[in-house]
């Protein structure tokens, strides 16, 4: 898997270009924010072509580029909980664990439960974790999409816990992290 | 970007070179002392470094000056008086690497993990260092002064006689660091995360 971080001046946000080739065929994006020109060229630099487009959570600041995003590509659009209507077609995700796209296998994990409306994806051994989870976060007492992190954390231990691996995590905003350094209590 | 194969041997979470199952540390090869002159040879007139592993490697007295080194995994690799000066770095891992009398002056760095590292007398002065994870670093002697830390974090890091003079601190993150002698002149610190776990001893 290839991996292309991709820092959007709007919003500050991270957006992450992954495909399985290092050139040519398939991509995904996931949280496209707005998605500038020095995006599509690193895109286009690539020849690649976006298949599906992953959003951690439904929000205008992860949406807005996707107006231009569907006018030059034809993707599918997957998000979880839809509060908006808009102009394109979204793909509510909803009870779904894992979905195909362009040649990997990405895998949802839904760490808030039935509050569910911003989940983190898995792509082989990176986990994209949006607005929920960033280096260094640890604020237990923070409020985030009404759960309190501190639930947030204690979900994602337990994955960590079970699956055993030093996950990379690639949030939606700052720097990169993996779970050995988030977590060096975890054995 | 970054190696995703995991050592198979028992109880072994080191990442693995390319196309390999097993890591530096357990594939039957020569000393490590071999294999990085190896690596040096083969890599000095190569301007590019993608994808490449040299986890628990050891470089000594090497000139990289100018190199682009994009997704390749340093993990554990100790790095010992060589110049990274005028490079550019982008999305590789130096999780638990150690930098000891190094020079990173001029680098362009983003979404890189330096994490868990060992830096000593290592210099990184006006260099664009943007989201890069630094969390639970131990740096004596260390300058980055004129550099551009935006939105990099500093995480649980022990930091002493650091110098972060004249940088760019918005966003950057210093929770619950460990301070002795840092000097933060004319950087808008006022602009960086601090918390009441971060001590000035």
């Amino acid at each position: 898997m290839n991996l292309f971080p991709f820092f959007n001046e709007d919003g500050f946000s991270n957006s992450y270009i992954l495909a399985e080739t290092e050139a040519g065929g398939p991509c995904v994006i996931i949280d496209p924010s707005d998605f500038t020109i020095e995006m599509l060229h690193l895109v286009e630099s690539h020849d690649f072509t976006v298949e599906a487009v992953f959003l951690t959570h439904y929000n205008r600041m992860h949406t807005t580029g996707l107006t231009k995003l569907t006018k030059i590509y034809n993707p599918k659009i997957y998000s979880p909980r839809i509060t908006e209507k808009d102009n394109f077609e979204i793909i509510e995700i909803g009870e779904k664990t894992e979905i195909e796209a362009a040649g990997m296998t990405v895998r949802i994990l839904n760490f808030l439960g039935d509050f569910g409306n911003a989940i983190f994806y898995r792509v082989s051994d990176c986990l994209f974790t949006g607005d929920l989870y960033q280096a260094g976060d640890r604020h237990e007492e923070e409020e985030i999409f009404t759960v309190n992190h501190a639930f947030i954390v204690k979900n994602l231990k337990k994955f960590l816990k079970e699956n055993k691996k030093n996950f990379k995590i690639f949030p939606g905003y700052g720097a990169p992290t993996s779970c050995r350094l988030e977590f060096p209590e975890l054995p | 970007m970054f190696n995703e194969q995991i050592c198979t041997a028992d109880g072994c979470e080191n990442p693995c070179a390319d196309g390999q199952t097993l890591c530096c540390r357990h594939l039957p090869q020569p000393t490590v002392e071999q294999i990085t002159v190896d690596v040096c040879r083969n890599l000095r007139s190569d301007n590019l470094w993608k994808n490449k592993n040299f986890s628990l490697l050891t470089f000594r007295n090497e000139d990289f000056s100018g190199k682009r080194i994009y997704a390749s995994s340093f993990y554990g690799t100790v790095f010992e008086n060589c110049r990274f000066d005028d490079s550019c770095f982008f999305s590789n891992c130096f999780e638990n690497a150690v930098f000891k009398n190094c020079s990173f002056c001029r680098t362009e760095s983003k979404y890189n993990i330096i994490g868990n590292a060992v830096i000593t007398n290592t210099s990184f002065c006006e260099s664009d260092i943007l989201h890069s994870n630094f969390i639970g670093i131990k740096a004596v002697n260390v300058d980055f002064s004129d550099t551009d830390l935006y939105s990099s974090t500093f995480y649980r890091a022990d930091l002493e006689n650091v110098n972060l003079s004249n940088c760019n601190l918005k966003k950057t993150d210093f929770r619950s660091t460990v301070r002795k002698n840092v000097t933060f002149r004319y950087s808008n610190y006022e602009e960086a995360y601090f918390d009441e776990g971060s001590v000035d001893s």
